[in-house]
């Protein structure tokens, strides 16, 4: 190849590339007119039918497919060198030397008589040639729709994205996720009034961002797609903080460590009959030990305590309770009655641990199966392709409680969706004033588990056994100085209230009349 | 540019210029007439004048033959013109000891600017004797060829006006000249100039631009000019879209011509094409080129048809025609 053939086969070449771009510039601008008026038709569909539109993936994936084939596109487009040679001849008024010269170099005597003369003139004149002179690249007339197309498209993200026509499957999907929502706020309340009452750290944490997700969906402009996306979110979060408390409960020995002798004995629910039970019998070990003088007493005491040993051992409670119970029997049996009482408060605290454990458990649970209910449901999109009438009958189904709600206040997450939970029997009134048709259970006594104590010999015979009840109803005065609730009472009557099938909206009232109770003292 | 090619090319175009600027010495106006009759003389073609009497259709093959020292001869072509009178005739002589032979006496045509004015006078027979003359560069007479000095060109004039007593070109004699320029007459400026170049005491006159030698290498060198493919195939093109039966006729040429430019006037057409790249100082013929001489090219080589001739359709229109065709035809189809 010639020095002169190189000099005009560069300048070509750039030209033939810019002419490549020309061609394809235009093609691709219908492309990109035709790509955005199909996502704009998507968009616009996403209002009629629930469909996923992930916007950001489709104008990635356009404009990378776009800017991917521009090269492509312009290197199989452009034109052959003598075109390119001859288009710019015409274009720069150069009387066809260009075309010529690339003519006279390809053929079988390029350097002989004026056939060198012309390609040497032909190198001088590409000299100044411009490649973008020769060959402009046009603006492309489809950008015009396209940019429409995108201004178009946000403009409807920024104003109308989630919104849907009334009528149509997109409306019904959007109601039945504001009504999840709202099932979820109802859920993440509950959750937080559990964790207020009875000291569950990872509810208490996890109630905001639930609430917050409830409200989220609740209102307006929220796609199926992204609800379902941040309903993953959330049951990723109360997986994960269900996992902490499951390793709280297997570092604690109760499931999953070789020390649990049986996992299937272990309690799995804070009202487990057999915690409760254990729960109380330390708690009355517990004061009858400070007070104890009595040796036979202590031997009751003692077969009390192995009876407790014995049901601890076989409900699986924690190492360190059934170890501290150990430990206040064999100082009950060398009659150290306050280091007794002493390990026996720390056998207490563990169990309300394993207790307050459990509760995390449980609320966490129902939190994240109803969160997964709602995605369910919201994924199944019930309405898509139904009629009004089917979607109807279904929302209708869905106000029905679940058979398989658990939790001591199942709550049905279309409950909340537009009628207000059924009054109480006390609701409005102070307690014992119920203006329902029929007043409810009676609330269970606190501390009413009796210990039944069958004493023998008369009356006046033997020791007399003195015992100092702190809770109210106590024998004596009835004007008690003003002392702040022990925790020990403060505990069993958040238990209390826990345990009892009492609506949400009147624990709060429940805990404000013991308030008021306290302070009337 | 410092090799031999590179300066016979310079001194190719400092001759044309040198050439045309004697004959402007002596013309007024007429450029392009001008530049087409140097064209015509470089590529070895000869040229038809047609126009009105007066308008210095003589002065300028006089002119011309003063810049170039060549040979001028001038035949005043009538109706009882003979052949003979042009070619030239044997003729018997007597020498100095009585003997008695033929002798030739060479015409007017033995000239190397020959002028044959008001050439549709004479009859179609005398016309005819041209023929091998302007085609060959040679006669032929009494069975003996005779070769024509080079250069050989034949600038004739015909009055498009007064018909009567005419005898119209032949084809075949038509197709001999490679252009057939049209005389305009001189604008105002140029009628004032006339005035005072002609009436004043002294007449202007052309001095010798180049010789006849000069002419030949310069006719030689213009052949060299390379042309590319697709030039040569817009004037095929457009010679073939003068054909009314060809695949790329015109539309115009369909309705109003009978018989289209012949090959001959594509030949004239690229070799004038190479004259007037080399003049412009280029060495290759472009488009453009073609495009400037197509008029006094082919324009005498379209025969109208009846249609034509009754709509007094212009020649010169329908090769304007062809041209705007074939190029649309091309920006419709670029790889074309």
């Amino acid at each position: 190849m010639t020095r002169e053939s190189i000099a005009l086969h560069e300048v070509l070449g750039r030209v033939r590339w810019r002419l490549g771009l020309g061609a394809a510039v235009p093609f691709l601008g219908r492309a990109a007119a035709a790509a955005s008026a199909g996502i704009l038709v998507w968009a616009l569909a996403t209002m009629i039918v629930p469909i996923p539109f992930p916007l950001r993936a489709a104008a990635v994936i356009s404009v990378g497919a776009l800017a991917l084939s521009l090269p492509l596109l312009a290197w199989l487009m452009r034109p052959p060198l003598l075109q390119a040679a001859r288009m710019t001849d015409r274009r720069l008024g150069l009387a066809d030397r260009l075309s010529t010269a690339v003519e006279l170099l390809e053929g079988p005597s390029p350097g002989v008589g004026l056939a060198r003369l012309q390609i040497a003139d032909a190198v001088e004149v590409a000299g100044g040639v411009i490649p973008r002179t020769a060959a402009p690249v046009p603006f492309p007339r489809g950008l015009w729709p396209a940019a429409a197309c995108v201004g178009a498209l946000l403009v409807w993200a920024h104003f109308l994205q989630g919104w849907s026509i009334p009528g149509w499957p997109a409306a019904r999907n959007a109601v039945v996720i504001r009504s999840e929502g709202r099932a979820l706020t109802a859920i993440a309340r509950q959750l937080e009034a559990a964790a207020r009452t009875q000291g569950l750290p990872e509810a208490r944490r996890a109630a905001p961002d639930l609430q917050a997700l409830g409200r989220q969906l609740s209102g307006p402009r929220v796609s199926r797609q992204s609800a379902l996306g941040l309903l993953a979110d959330a049951s990723r979060q109360l997986q994960a903080a269900e996992n902490r408390v499951a390793r709280r409960l297997g570092g604690a020995g109760v499931r999953g460590t070789q020390s649990a002798r049986d996992p299937r004995l272990a309690p799995t629910s804070p009202a487990d009959p057999r915690l409760d039970g254990a729960i109380r019998e330390l708690e009355s070990l517990t004061g009858q030990l400070r007070g104890e003088r009595n040796p036979s007493a202590r031997q009751d005491l003692s077969k009390r305590l192995s009876a407790l040993s014995d049901s601890l051992d076989e409900m699986n409670a924690p190492n360190s309770a059934r170890q501290n119970l150990a430990k206040a029997r064999r100082e009950v049996e060398r009659d150290r009655l306050p280091a007794a009482a002493s390990a026996l408060g720390d056998a207490l605290q563990d169990l309300t641990g394993l207790e307050r454990m459990l509760g995390d458990e449980q609320a966490l649970g129902d939190a994240h199966r109803q969160v997964q209910r709602s995605a369910e449901r919201i994924a199944r999109g019930g309405p898509l392709g139904n009629s009004r009438a089917q979607v109807t009958g279904q929302a209708q189904t869905e106000k029905a409680p679940p058979p398989t709600a658990p939790g001591p206040n199942p709550v049905a997450p279309g409950d909340e969706a537009g009628t207000p939970p059924p009054p109480g029997p006390n609701q409005g009134s102070r307690p014992g004033q119920g203006k329902g048709p029929a007043l409810g259970a009676p609330t269970q006594r606190l501390g009413g588990t009796r210990a039944e104590e069958h004493l023998t010999g008369k009356q006046g015979e033997g020791s007399s056994l003195t015992r100092d009840l702190v809770a109210p109803g106590r024998a004596g005065s009835p004007q008690l100085p003003t002392a702040p609730v022990p925790a020990d009472v403060a505990h069993q009557n958040d238990r209390a209230v826990a345990q009892d099938q009492i609506p949400p909206e009147y624990l709060t009232v429940i805990r404000r009349y013991f308030e008021t109770l306290g302070g009337g003292r | 540019m410092s090799d031999p090619l590179s300066r016979e090319a310079e001194a190719f175009r400092a001759v044309y210029d040198a050439i045309l600027s004697e004959l402007r010495r002596v013309i007024v106006g007429q450029q392009e007439l001008l530049e087409f009759v140097a064209i015509a003389l470089l590529a070895g073609g000869h040229v038809l004048l047609e126009g009105v009497p007066g308008l210095g259709k003589t002065l300028l093959v006089r002119t011309l033959a003063q810049a170039l020292a060549l040979n001028y001869a001038r035949i005043q072509f009538t109706p009882d013109l003979m052949p003979a009178d042009i070619l030239g005739t044997n003729l018997i002589v007597q020498d100095d000891t009585g003997r008695r032979r033929f002798e030739f006496q060479p015409g007017p045509v033995f000239a190397q600017i020959v002028l044959a004015d008001e050439i549709n006078r004479a009859t179609p027979k005398t016309q005819s004797a041209l023929l091998e003359a302007m085609q060959e560069h040679a006669v032929t007479i009494a069975g003996e060829s005779r070769r024509l000095e080079e250069p050989f060109f034949v600038m004739a004039t015909q009055n498009p006006i007064e018909m009567e007593g005419t005898y119209p070109l032949p084809e075949a004699q038509l197709d001999r000249f490679m252009f057939k320029l049209r005389v305009p007459f001189p604008a105002l400026a140029d009628l004032q100039t006339i005035v005072d170049r002609t009436t004043g005491p002294e007449v202007p006159a052309a001095r010798s631009a180049a010789d006849g030698e000069a002419v030949r290498r310069m006719q030689a060198l213009a052949r060299q000019v390379p042309i590319a493919g697709h030039v040569r195939e817009y004037a095929a093109r457009l010679v073939l879209a003068t054909h009314p039966d060809a695949e790329g006729a015109a539309a115009t040429a369909r309705r109003v011509v009978r018989y289209g430019a012949s090959p001959r006037g594509l030949q004239a057409l690229v070799l004038a094409g190479k004259v007037r790249a080399l003049s412009l100082g280029r060495f290759n013929v472009a488009i453009e080129d073609i495009r400037a001489l197509a008029l006094p090219a082919l324009r005498h080589r379209l025969i109208l048809n009846f249609e034509g001739e009754a709509e007094g359709a212009d020649p010169d229109e329908v090769l304007r025609a062809a041209m705007q065709e074939i190029e649309s035809r091309a920006l419709t189809t670029p790889q074309a």
